[in-house]
Parts: structure tokens; sequence; C-alpha cells
């Protein structure tokens, strides 16, 4: 049979794939050349620097989750985790008197822990990562509540402290690119380098895939798994510093949006909800999709509100389109 | 003789949770021959297997290669030994390239350190072309989950090639998934391996294989060691006495065919659904049973699950006691009074984690049903005790989980829950899949039992032996069409497979 | 009872340690804990303690059985919370409009029945991940709820129109038992003889346990499963609307911590894919909101209780897991 109709089943499967990066491309640029056309300054240098200053955050946690899912786990605790980031840097720099990078420091690590607690309960303990990353989201938001009592750190005195997010390196247009920007970049590079060129990147790809094959092929899961979910807490504490660094606060809740926003941007770019496939390339583009939607939805004039629906119809279209159904 | 053996396992024991599955059992390999392990399920054949292929540890006894005690711990162990297995579930990340599926979990490295690309596609061909025109199909660069059950065993075979010299490569099941093409594919390269010297352990339960392939066989029996024959010398009446251990006739008394009513239960009418089948057209009397036979693939239970509504059919009409009924739910079927036993008892037959009341009654809730139309729980326990009385299914009770029953004993509440529905028409698809001869045995009497009460059975089977030994009338199909009807009296093997067969 | 020997009798007690000793062992869990928290405070154990913390308990009470039914499943609905606070705003809504209490109150059923709907479409038919699917419903609905309130409550204490809610939900009895507690011990009451004695109740468990099974069985599998988003959907608007008329009222941010309480609770009540009953969750309820009001009344701030309530299911989630290993 199936010589001829192998080959031909190939070439859809392959087409398929390429053909989704393509139409997601498309999209991309005509939702810019949309916001173009609506808004003036849209596509003005400035607000383009700006986009990228705003998906710095977001891009991070991207990587975070696309790693995560790439080992058919979410972590529902990203956005929990990088607030918790933000809110510890501020806290022992204003109440503690810790010095910045120490904070900084200190705030890596706490990402860390929190990806270690996700990853060790999930790997070796067996939870379903989503319950244990549920419920450290939770532990999370109570903690960064008994600290802050509900209110941001203002972070208007500390210099130093800005320096991450706000500090000019170059100057376009009369905006200046931070080493935030260029921190995303750097971290992509190296995704893609992870994923592509390491060992332990293709493993994540087999864990994902057929775990069965993976245990078979001598990989080790466990460490596979601590790995994703410590590199998403980390990845996800540096995102919310780095937050906290532009806007020059520590806030208690920034990351409401995130956890969804990086599945939208991940599954956009072609990630599978059920694992074993990924591409750090569209996961950048996805990202950015999300980014400009929500960047030009502001342009325009859209009111915060409707991005909440937005955001839901977002995902759950970029999920319709990724789920694999069986004819 | 003995210098010529490679691997040799002697007292091999293991246990599960206390219970022993390898009893002090023994093998040994030589180049250059295919030993096949038969024994039936359960009998530690595939245990035997995995230990030596460092998939389990064992618990005592010694394994030697070259006549050296080696020690197997893991599959890296064993790969460094050059013995390799081809798992019966075959492993692959199904988004990487075949390239990769070659070399996972190992790939080539530069020497930063990092994945080298070129070296792996590069060491991918020429393991290809170590395969000679066995991978001449195979492409290093597609994308493994787009490829086909043949192509993954290929894989799965180059993976062996990819470091040392394979010495001992284990087959487990090889056939149980592949197509014809494919099965005679996979012989074809088997018998290029053993001419090249490598010892080849094949695990099957097809006696045809056995003979086909092997040169020596070692049989099994509830995980003690039978014995060991050359193939050459041994018939399959000798082989089926060593694997169960007792003369057994399995299918029953002769035939009787005077429980067969003039009466048509079922019939057929121009079913078709896209390739997997075209054109089929049969029927089916009260009291008959109606064996349909072809190779896996050949449409068979797709175009039982068409005719029962498990999954759409294009065209086609279904007459139910004469009367036409529209069937696209198994609901409808249901009502229509046919009842489906599926190929796959774990995942499609039996709730397992549900007890056996539950398993029972859930095909016919009116039964259980007061007048409000409020489950009745008194009825249905009444209820769910008759059902299991009808094969005498050996449980604890009608609470036990349906998991916690022997493979025979699932497939007689499959069946029973059907009965209890009122099933008129019965069609039963692999009924002893996964069962060993003993439970066999029970199975099909109750297949005759049923036939006997006036209940239509269609068997569908791709084991030849079992549709000539219960069938009444048998249909052939290959490549989605029925290719012969034939009354069974005295028929042989040969007449029946050669319609099995495409021209 | 076809056969009875050693291994049989042995078999069933095992059956008994498994699934039958889960309610007790979660009553012990209860009285224990219970016990704990009236040895660090004496007024604990009092009648005006337990009727408060049932009161505090009804809101998540509630929802948590149709979280819980749709855990029978396999599936989780996050976006209970959001629903709830969309029905107690538009039972408000209407009323404020003039349109009698029933009505409104059946209108908002109405509404939690096509968002169960639209989640019943999106998981059982289009076969999405039901987690990140309601989720993503959640921030949808947030959405919805912001566009038309602004963000802002809707206060139903000096107006007349309301009277008959409010009047309603504030109704006591036996002294002290309010009408949400009394409407939560029913739903419970009534789901469970519902999963017991129904066909429909009955296919859930089935189609939770083995949805190819049941598919070949001959139950309608998609219904199944959007009715049981159907339910759980219904019920956070009951939920919602009590909440509603009790607090005197209906505020958008209801919802922040009732998707977690609730999946925590069902994981607690050893709720897993075609096993549960309403008799454990409801315990399972009973234990979160004990130890949320043992260490109010220790004098614990509020933000502990995330905590708490997080740890209580990575704990409820271990214990299980090692279960399902043996």
């Amino acid at each position: 049979m199936s010589e001829t109709t192998q080959i031909v089943k190939v070439k859809r499967k392959m087409n398929r794939d390429t053909r989704q990066s393509i139409v997601v491309l498309i999209a991309l640029v005509v939702m810019m050349a949309f916001f173009g056309i609506m808004s003036e300054y849209f596509l003005k240098p400035s607000n383009l620097v700006t986009l990228f200053v705003s998906a710095v955050p977001l891009g991070l946690i991207a990587i975070a989750q696309s790693s995560c899912l790439l080992t058919g786990n979410f972590d529902m605790s990203v956005g929990m985790v990088a607030s918790l980031g933000g809110i510890i840097w501020t806290w022992l720099i204003v109440d503690l008197g810790v010095p910045t990078y120490a904070a900084f420091a200190i705030g890596l690590v706490a990402g860390l822990i929190s990806g270690l607690i996700a990853g060790v309960t999930t790997a070796y303990m067996k939870v379903p990562a989503w319950i244990s990353t549920f419920a450290l989201m939770q532990i999370w938001n109570g903690v960064i509540l008994i600290i802050t009592n509900g209110d941001a750190y203002r972070m208007t005195k500390y210099n130093d402290f800005k320096w991450l997010g706000q500090f000019k390196i170059f100057s376009i247009d009369g905006v200046g690119i931070p080493p935030a920007v260029f921190i995303l970049i750097l971290a992509y590079i190296l995704f893609y380098i992870l994923l592509k060129y390491t060992k332990l990147g293709r493993d994540l790809y087999v864990i994902g895939g057929n775990q069965e094959a993976a245990r078979n092929a001598g990989i080790n899961i466990n460490r596979g798994i601590v790995f994703v979910f410590t590199m998403s807490g980390v990845l996800s504490s540096l995102a919310g510093m780095l937050f906290a660094s532009r806007s020059g606060s520590g806030q208690p809740i920034i990351g409401d949006f995130y956890s969804m926003h990086a599945i939208a941007g991940s599954v956009i770019g072609g990630t599978a909800m059920t694992g074993g496939k990924t591409n750090p390339i569209m996961t950048f583009v996805g990202m950015m999709m999300v980014t400009v939607l929500q960047n030009g939805l502001n342009m325009i004039g859209v009111p915060a509100y409707y991005q909440h629906l937005v955001t839901g119809a977002i995902v759950i279209l970029a999920i319709w389109v990724q789920t694999e159904r069986r004819k | 003789m003995s210098e010529n053996i490679i691997l040799k396992a002697e007292n091999i024991t293991k246990s599960f949770y206390g219970n022993k599955v390898l009893d002090n059992v023994q093998i040994a390999l030589k180049p250059g021959k295919v030993h096949a392990l038969c024994g039936e399920n359960g009998a530690g054949k595939s245990t035997l297997l995995k230990i030596i292929t460092g998939l389990y540890t064992k618990d005592s006894g010694s394994i030697y290669m070259d006549g050296k005690e080696i020690t197997v711990n893991n599959v890296d162990d064993a790969k460094k030994y050059g013995i390799h297995v081809v798992p019966q579930e075959m492993q692959m990340a199904r988004h990487l390239t075949v390239a990769e599926n070659i070399f996972l979990g190992n790939p080539p490295k530069n020497k930063f350190g990092f994945v080298d690309w070129k070296a792996m596609n590069k060491r991918a061909a020429e393991v290809k072309a170590m395969l000679g025109k066995h991978g001449e199909k195979i492409n290093i660069h597609d994308v493994a989950g787009d490829l086909g059950m043949g192509a993954w065993q290929l894989i799965e075979i180059m993976r062996a090639f990819a470091g040392e010299t394979p010495r001992v490569i284990a087959f487990d099941e090889p056939t149980s998934s592949l197509s014809d093409s494919e099965v005679e594919a996979l012989f074809a390269l088997i018998n290029d391996l053993r001419d090249r010297g490598v010892a080849i352990v094949y695990v099957t339960h097809r006696m045809k294989e056995i003979f086909q392939l092997s040169d020596e066989i070692s049989v099994f029996r509830d995980g003690k060691y039978v014995g060991s024959r050359l193939t050459a010398e041994t018939t399959n009446d000798d082989l089926v006495a060593m694997m169960i251990g007792r003369g057994l006739n399995l299918y029953g008394e002769k035939k009787d065919r005077k429980y067969i009513q003039d009466e048509i239960a079922l019939e057929v009418k121009n079913f078709s659904h896209g390739k997997d089948y075209q054109n089929v057209n049969l029927y089916v009397r009260k009291g008959e049973i109606l064996g349909m036979y072809g190779l896996v693939g050949a449409g068979r239970t797709e175009f039982v699950r068409g005719l029962f509504g498990a999954d759409p059919k294009d065209s086609g009409t279904v007459l139910v006691g004469g009367k036409e009924v529209k069937i696209n739910h198994p609901r409808k079927a249901i009502k229509a009074g046919i009842g489906l036993a599926t190929e796959n008892r774990r995942e499609e037959g039996l709730m397992l984690r549900a007890s056996l009341k539950w398993n029972l009654s859930m095909t016919n809730f009116p039964a259980i049903m007061n007048k409000l139309g409020l489950l009745n729980l008194k009825k249905e326990k009444a209820y769910a005790e008759k059902g299991m009385q009808i094969f005498r299914v050996k449980a604890t009770g009608y609470d036990m989980e349906a998991g916690g029953l022997s493979g025979g004993n699932q497939q007689k509440v499959v069946l029973s829950k059907w009965v209890m529905a009122d099933c008129d028409v019965l069609i039963v698809d692999e009924p002893t899949r996964g069962i060993d001869v003993g439970a066999k045995a029970e199975v099909y009497a109750s297949l005759r039992q049923l036939a006997e009460q006036g209940k239509a059975i269609i068997m569908v089977s791709s084991e030849l032996p079992e549709i000539l030994g219960v069938s009444d009338r048998i249909i052939v199909m290959c490549e989605g069409k029925v290719t012969a009807e034939m009354q069974n009296d005295d028929l042989t093997e040969e007449d029946v497979i050669k319609y099995a067969f495409s021209n | 009872m076809t056969v009875k020997n050693k291994t049989g009798v042995k078999s069933i007690t095992q059956k008994y340690t498994m699934k039958q000793m889960q309610p007790v062992l979660l009553l012990l869990i209860l009285i224990v804990v219970s016990l704990i928290f009236t040895g660090f405070n004496k007024n604990f154990m009092s009648w005006q303690n337990w009727s408060s913390i049932l009161l505090t308990a009804c809101t998540v009470g509630i929802i948590s059985i149709g979280q819980g039914v749709c855990k029978m499943a396999d599936y989780f609905d996050l976006s209970v919370g959001m629903v709830a606070s969309l029905g107690g705003l538009l039972v408000a809504f209407l009323l404020q409009a003039g349109v009698p209490l029933l009505i409104a109150v059946l209108i908002a059923i109405i509404m939690g029945a096509v968002c169960g709907l639209l989640a019943g479409v999106l998981v059982a038919y289009l076969k999405m991940n039901s987690f990140i699917t309601t989720f993503a419903l959640q921030s949808a609905y947030r959405g919805i709820i912001y566009i038309f309130t602004d963000g802002f409550p809707i206060s139903m204490t000096m107006k007349e129109c309301f009277v008959p809610l409010t009047s309603f939900c504030q109704k006591t009895f036996f002294g002290s038992v309010q009408t949400s507690v009394i409407a939560m011990i029913v739903l419970y009451v009534v789901v469970h003889l519902f999963l017991t004695y129904t066909k429909l109740g009955r296919s859930i468990f089935l189609v939770g346990g083995n949805q190819k099974c049941a598919h070949i069985c001959g139950i309608n599998v998609i219904a199944v499963q959007i009715s049981i988003f159907i339910l759980c959907d219904i019920l956070a608007v009951l939920s919602g609307i009590l909440y509603a008329g009790r607090m005197g009222t209906a505020t958008a941010f209801l919802g922040a911590t009732i998707p977690m309480e609730s999946i925590a609770v069902a994981i607690l009540g050893g709720t897993v894919a075609g096993h549960g009953n309403m008799l454990q969750t409801f315990l399972a309820v009973l234990i979160i909101f004990v130890v949320k009001n043992g260490l109010i009344m220790m004098g614990i701030p509020d933000f502990y209780q995330y905590i708490a309530v997080g740890l209580i299911m990575f704990i409820a989630v271990m214990v299980q897991v090692e279960h399902k290993g043996r």
C-alpha cells in the first residue's frame, strides 16, 4: 500500500507545519498594517521600540511556557512567580536595604526555588504539573500579599534599580533601547541553541513526544522535567524583575495576564499542547503577535476591559487551531 | 556445539510484587539463527526478553556473553554488548526526524559538546546503507510521526546498527501491528540479518511465523522453561502440546448445524466507507456463527464498526429481522438488537475501574429503571447477578472492579453485557486476542452456547484455526472487499487463506 | 457472588480500605482539625461559629458540587468563579430593571447554561484542553463584566427593588442558619440523588471512566460531557445569586479564589475520573473552611489562607498519587 500514500502524507504534513508558520507570519504583518492604518503612531520607531520593551516580560515567560509545554506540562505559576520576583527584589531593597544587585540575585534564586518545587513535585512525586503549579501560584499569592499587604513598592529613589529597564543603550528617534531588550534577544538565542544544538534540548522533545521512548533511550526524564520547571521559575522571576525595573515599582499583581498570554504566544507559534513540539523562532513570533495586539488595541483606543475578552478569545482560537482532532 | 553460543542466560528468576513471573528459566542463542520464544500469555517470554535486553533487571540467575558472565542493568549496558530489542510498542519521538530517532538520547556531538547535525545525518545515511535494499524506502529527513508502523520498525532496527555491530536482536511480537507487505519486508530483513550472523530472538503468538522463520524454538509455560527443539524436527501439534501442557480440544465438539434457523437475523447491503471497505454485502441467520476472516488491514474491523454505528460510513443499508434500520450511533444499533464486542477489550470493551455491576448494566438502562425513569439499584443488582451467571464469570462479586478479572473472564463480561441487552445479533471482533489458550476454549464455548440459544453471531478474526474451528460459514475479506463466502465443511486453511491475499 | 474464596474476601477488604474508607478518613481529618482549633480557642466549637463556617463555605461549597462533577469526567472548570459573578450581577441588573425575582433568576440560570454549553462545546466537541480553555473563558467573562459594570459592584442595600432577593437570602432558620446554607445542603442531596438514580448521572461516571467504552455502549458521550459543564455553570450561577443576596452586593471580584478552592475541594474529596461522591466532596468543603475559619480565629491574617489552601491541595494530590501507585 503504503509507499506512495506515505510519501504523499509526508508532503501534506510538512506543508501543514510550514503553512501554519507562514499563516502566523502573514497574520502578524496584516495585524501590524491594520494598526498602522488605524493609528499613525503605531509604526513610528518610538512605538516599535515600546513594542519590544513591553514584549520583554512576556517574551521571557513565553520561553518558560514553551519549554514546559514541550515536555507535555503547563506551568500555571509563571505570572505569579513574575510578581514574586519583582516584589522580592523591591522588598529587599526598600525594606531590608539589601544592595540592588544582590537583591536581584536573590530574586532569581526565589524563582529557581519555585521552579525546583514545581519540577520535583511533578517529576518525582508525579503530581500533575498544572495542579502543583496552580497550588504554587496560590501559595506565592499569599506570600506576596503578606510581604506587601497589597501595596506596590515605589522605586523612584533607586536609580541603579531602573538601569535594566530604562537605561538607554542606543537611541533611535529619541527613544532608547534599554538593556532588557538585549536580555530578551539573548534569551531567545540561547533558547534556540538549547533546543537545537544540545543533547538536553533534544531530549526535551523526546520526553514530551514519547516518554516510553525517552526512558528506553536512557534519557533522564525527571532531570529534564526539573530542568524546564527550574528554567521556567528563573525566567519568570527575571521577567518580573525586568518589568519592575521598567515600571519603576514592584507590583503585587502583574502576572494576571502573563500565564495566558504566554500560552497563547507559544501555541500560536506552533507549540503542541500535547508536548513534543515547539519552535523557538515561532514562539517569538507568536509572542510578538500577542504583544502587537495588546499594544495596537491600546493605540487605537480600545479600553483595557475589552482586552480581557480579546485575550480569552485569542487563547481559545489558538488552542482550537492547535488541537489535533481525529477524524 | 556449545562454543557456538553467543548469549546464554541461566537460572533466571524474576518476581513482580511477590508474583514469580520467571522461575529458573534458560535460553541459549547462536549466531546466524532465529530463536523463537513461545508460550501462552503470561508464560514469561516477554519478561525474559526484557531481562536480556536490560529493560528489566533479574532477581537472580546469570547471563553469559561469549562464555563470560556479564551484568545487564539497563538498556545502555545491553547495547554495549550489542544486544538490542525491537519492542512491541514502537518508541518514536513523533515530531523528530528519522535520523534523530535513530540516535535517540545519544546524538553525535561536536568538540564543543553541541549536537552535530551534519554528522548525525551522515551517520544515519550510513546506517541506512547498512540495511541495503531494506532501507531504501526510508528517508532519514522525514518526520517519524508521518511514517507507518513498518517504517517505525525499520527505525528500531536501524537503532541497533547505530552503535557497535549488533550481535543479538530481539523482536517482541513484531508483526502484531503490521500490514502484509510490511510483514513480508520484515521477514526478508530478519532473514538477511540471520545471514549476517546476528542471533535473533523472536517472540510471537503466531504459530505460522514460528515455522516460517525460526531455526530453534524454546517453549515457556507459567514462567517456567519447558524445553527447546529444532524447528525442523517439531510439528504444530508438538508445539501446542508443549505450550499448553495437555491435549486440549479448543473448539469443542464437532459442529452441529441443527441450531441454525432459516430466519435471517441481520442483512447488510452495499456497505462502503472510503478506502476502508467497499460494497460489502452479507447476512447471518439465527443460531449461526459467521466467521469473517481477513488479514489485518483488510477492513473487517472498520466494517463492523461502521455497521454498529461506532464509526461513520458512507453508504449501506442494514436489515434486522427483515426490517430496515438506520444506524448512525451505537445507541441505534443496540436498540435494533445488535451488540459489538470490540477488538481492544481493555480500551473499549470494559470500564476497567468500574464495578462489574456497572459494566453489565450500562448497555441496558431501561432494564434497571423504575416507572419514573429512575435507576432502581436493587433491580440492577439482580440484573448483574443474572449477567454474571450466563457464562459463570469467576469473580468475587458484582462489586468487583472489571480490571481485576483475568482476560478470559473480562471477555465473558463483555459478552454477557450484550446478551443482557437482549442483542439478537452479536458481533465479536478478535474475541480471543490476548487471552491464553485455556480461556480461549471457554470463550469459544460461550459463543457456541449463544448460537445454540438462537443468537446470530459474527466473529471477526485474523486467526485462521479459530475461524475454521468455530464458524458455521466463512466470509473472507481482502483490501476492503468480500472475496469469498463458503460453508465451513471440511475446509482447510489453504481453502480460505488464498482469498485473503490479493491477486 | 459466584465464587467465595479466601482471596475473594481479601480483595473485598482491600476495596473497603480503598474506596469506602475515604469518607471515614475525611471525617476523621475534619474531627482532628476541629479539635486542634478548639484547643486554641474554646469558641471554635460554638453553634454560632459552626453556622458561620457553613455560611462562608456555601459559595465555594455549591460551586464545588459542579467542579466535582467536572472532575469525575476528568475535566476542570476554571471559569466557575466568573460565571458566579456574572450570575449575581445579571440578577441584580434585571431586578434593577424591574424584572420579577423568579424570572430574573431563571434568566440567570439560562445564561449559566449558555456559558456551560460554550465551555462544553469547546472542550467536549472541539476536544480542547479544559484547563486552559476555561481559564481563557474566565478571562473573557471578566472582560464582559468589566465592560458592563466598569468594575463597580451593584449595591443592593438601599433600594426597594432588591428586597425580594436580599430578604429571601438573609432569612434565617434554626436560629442562625441562613438560606444559602440550606440551599447548599439541598443541592448536595439533590445532586447526589441525580448522580445515583438517573441515567444521565450514571452516564457521567461512565463517560469519566472510559469514553470509548461508553460510546460503544450507546451513550452519547459528547452530550453527557456538555451537560456536565452546563450543570457546573448553573450551580455557579446559583451560588453567585445567593452570594449577592446574602452580602447585599453583586460584585465582579467574587471569583478570584473560587476556582482554586473548588478544585482543592474536588481533589481533597478524592474525586477522580469515573469516581467520586457528594458526601466526600461536602466533607472536603468543611475541612477547607474549618481550616480557614480556625486560622482566622487564631488571629492569623487572611493572606495565609492562600498558602494554607495551596498546601492542602498539594498534600491531597500527593496522598492520592501514592494511592494510585499501589
